[in-house]
């Protein structure tokens, strides 16, 4: 019995003292995340897009073409997906802002767009706004792919990077949007 | 979740029949229906419960006389709205509904025949994210059957709107014992026929919902008709017509046979035929030299659909005097993936297909298996391309077909490549030797490079001679930083021999890392001379960064001349 306990506390010791020295490090390069969250949605929300930009090419003629980019500003982090993803937006959001400034949409903790309310809309324009709010998730996503991947993040930290651009996003959202201060807390800017 | 709405519409359905019959037997005469709320249809215990606004307004008549009852009974919907929440909505919704039945009321055995007439002229719904404005369709709805022995009949039914669905022969309440699943297929094996213009049905079932998230929906239109049909235990689906895309034609005389079986563990084999494919529409002019000769040899596309796959081919291409073949794609429907096999590539002379290809290039290659991982469609095999007296291999290639912005990748290493061959025919400058090399990790997004490693050194295994012109050492020393000229005494010979040319660049984060393979101190050779003379190219720009945007300055400044550090010994 005695014996027993004995070995009981030489294993509960060793586990101790292998525990403790087992240190997991994790970098997380949130400076980075959150100079290149700045710079792509201040680029995203305050500049127009140019005129007859086509920002979407079919995936067929893109196989073989080779367009000329449009990295007016160097960012922190950018890329061809980047650019491109960031242009759609830019495009994008006149047609949202609208929307955001009468308190429909807001901006959510995880970095996406939420639809808060649709009261004082037809059916073609709740349509329309949850067609866009879609397609500018489904961007976002991406996006948040691609600078993690730029910056070597594992997707199990994709988490982090959509706090810190949600942060962002929430900062440039016209007058009028919700924003979601805490989980399910959401404010009138 | 389809499944649920369907069977609140066979609720619906049967309860106004119910609720009818009701107000028949109890009434037996005459009476107004005039201003009634839904609560009397909700006290029926409908599955509209809590669902509508809007008040109905309508006439019964009641007709008793030694052949039975007659009933007549007209009901107008106004201004009807209801939600089951923010993506099944509809509003604004105007029913006219028309029925009359008859029958004996104490006799057994027999049952009531009843007809229905149904309009629908104005009102928009919403069943996300298709959106549907119904006074743009004039919408109706005709149908006629019995009412037996608690059954729903319907003998014949026809409802007109974005198509013409017709229906035979149909019984309701499914019966308890063999399920939902089971009554559904045996819906669905009864005789009815959709029929729809090809135009109309993509543009909004397709292009009006989907075109936002996948713009390419919108570049492509069908032009014809659709019929699709129950036949006992499978589905068929026919179509002619033709499909453009970006308003050219791409397939014309397109005919599809398609039938899909109801049960498990079966397959149906059908097919889809053109008379002419256009596949060069798909192609942008200002890369390939004439897309209208590219053409699909076969003109016959075989297609089976089991109840969980589809499968299709073979198939071949013939372009630039070579083939690309297909021996079978298949398509898993649960997980939504596809599978392509015996990709196989043959004699594909890219020069005669491609406009800025200047030496001769033939692709050959097998590419066995394509399947998805993640969002990823990679390929396994690999492609070779003979150019320029060497040979270029093409591995790991991989495309993410359905990402927002298409992206798609290869690792390539090259050897043996003759540079007189390849710079004579450029506007770079005249470079004799050969070189080989590898591009690892190539990601191309949207038509743009976003990342790459390249690597070019001499190949000493082809030995040939190692000559420079004094236009391809400005231009390697644009690319390396100096401004690109040459001193005037180097300005009196017109080539220069090396030793070695060594380069390596790095693509990512939208910066180039330019460096020079060769070291000596604190310099990097970008071309080293021989020892016996020649031309050093040093890199002038020891961290070797530069941006995307000043990248494609200096490719556009290839040509004109400034700076550069050149030694001529």
């Amino acid at each position: 019995m005695n014996v027993n306990r004995h070995h009981g506390l030489w294993i509960t010791a060793v586990l101790f003292l292998v525990t403790a020295c087992v240190t997991v490090n994790i970098y997380f390069p949130a400076a980075e995340v959150r100079k290149a969250a700045e710079d792509i949605v201040k680029d995203v929300r305050q500049q127009t897009p140019e005129q007859g930009e086509k920002s979407s090419q079919s995936p067929i003629s893109s196989l073989f073409s080779v367009r000329e980019a449009h990295a007016a500003v160097e960012l922190t982090i950018s890329n061809a997906t980047i650019r491109q993803l960031k242009e759609r937006m830019k495009k994008r959001f006149p047609s949202l802002e609208p929307y955001m400034a009468r308190g429909l949409v807001g901006e959510g903790l995880n970095g996406f767009l939420s639809i808060r309310s649709l009261s004082g809309l037809g059916l073609r324009q709740k349509a329309t706004l949850k067609k866009l709010v879609d397609a500018e998730n489904r961007d976002r996503k991406a996006l948040y792919m691609a600078v993690a991947q730029a910056l070597n993040i594992p997707s199990s930290q994709i988490a982090r990077v959509q706090s810190i651009f949600a942060l962002q996003w929430q900062k440039t959202a016209p007058k009028g949007s919700f924003i979601e201060k805490k989980p399910g807390k959401w404010l009138r800017k | 979740m389809p499944g649920k709405v369907a069977q609140n519409i066979i609720n619906c359905l049967t309860c106004i029949i119910v609720v009818l019959v009701f107000l028949f037997v109890s009434s037996g005469r005459a009476c107004p229906l005039r201003e009634q709320s839904f609560d009397t249809l909700r006290s029926a215990g409908t599955g509209l419960s809590g669902l509508l606004s809007g008040l109905p307004r309508g006439r019964l008549h009641v007709k008793k006389d030694a052949s039975g009852i007659r009933l007549g009974c007209k009901i107008e919907f106004k201004d009807v709205a209801g939600s089951r929440d923010g993506d099944h909505a509809f509003e604004g919704l105007d029913i006219f509904l028309n029925i009359r039945a008859h029958g004996p009321l104490a006799r057994k055995g027999q049952g009531f025949y009843w007809t229905l007439n149904a309009a629908f002229p104005r009102g928009q719904v919403l069943f996300f994210p298709w959106f549907f404005d119904l006074s743009r369709m004039k919408g109706s709805l005709r149908a006629e059957g019995r009412i037996d022995k608690g059954r729903l009949y319907i003998d014949r039914a026809i409802l007109y709107g974005p198509f013409s669905l017709k229906v035979r022969g149909i019984s309701l309440p499914c019966p308890r014992d063999g399920g939902f699943k089971k009554c559904m297929i045996g819906l669905l094996g009864s005789k009815w026929e959709l029929r729809a213009d090809l135009k109309r049905s993509y543009n909004l079932f397709v292009k009006d919902a989907f075109s936002d998230s996948f713009p390419v929906v919108s570049d492509f239109q069908p032009q014809g008709k659709m019929t699709v049909r129950g036949q006992g235990a499978k589905v068929s689906l026919r179509m002619e017509g033709k499909l453009l895309y970006k308003s050219m034609k791409f397939i014309d005389g397109l005919e599809v046979a398609l039938y899909y079986p109801l049960t498990r563990h079966r397959c149906e084999k059908g097919s889809v035929s053109w008379n002419d494919i256009f596949l060069g529409v798909l192609l942008p002019k200002t890369i390939f030299k004439s897309p209208r000769s590219i053409a699909i040899s076969e003109r016959n596309l075989p297609v089976t659909l089991c109840s969980d796959k589809g499968e299709f081919g073979p198939l071949s291409l013939a372009l630039g005097n070579g083939t690309i073949s297909l021996e079978e794609a298949g398509f898993l429907f649960s997980r939504g993936t596809l599978v392509l096999r015996g990709i196989e590539i043959r004699a594909l002379r890219v020069h005669r297909l491609l406009k800025d290809v200047p030496v001769e290039a033939t692709i050959d290659g097998n590419l066995p298996l394509a399947m998805f991982v993640g969002d990823r469609l990679v390929f396994s095999g690999h492609l070779s391309v003979a150019v320029a007296g060497g040979m270029v291999e093409i591995k790991n290639i991989w495309m993410e077909p359905y990402a927002p912005v298409f992206r798609w990748g290869a690792d390539i290493s090259f050897r043996h490549l003759d540079l007189r061959v390849l710079s004579e025919k450029t506007p770079f400058g005249l470079v004799t030797g050969a070189v080989k090399g590898w591009v690892n990790g190539l990601v191309m997004s949207g038509g743009q490079p976003e990342a790459f490693n390249l690597l070019v050194k001499t190949d000493e295994k082809a030995s040939r001679s190692k000559k420079i012109s004094i236009k391809a050492i400005e231009n390697l020393s644009i690319l390396g930083g100096g401004g690109g000229s040459v001193s005037f005494l180097g300005r009196l010979f017109k080539e220069f021999s090396y030793s070695d040319i060594g380069i390596s660049c790095k693509l990512k984060n939208d910066i180039f890392e330019l460096h020079g393979l060769y070291r000596k101190g604190d310099r990097e050779y970008l071309v080293k001379r021989g020892f016996w003379g020649g031309v050093n190219v040093i890199n002038m720009n020891p961290r070797g960064r530069i941006s995307f945007r000043d990248m494609l300055d200096r490719l556009k400044r290839i040509g004109e001349s400034s700076q550069s550090k050149v030694e001529v010994k």
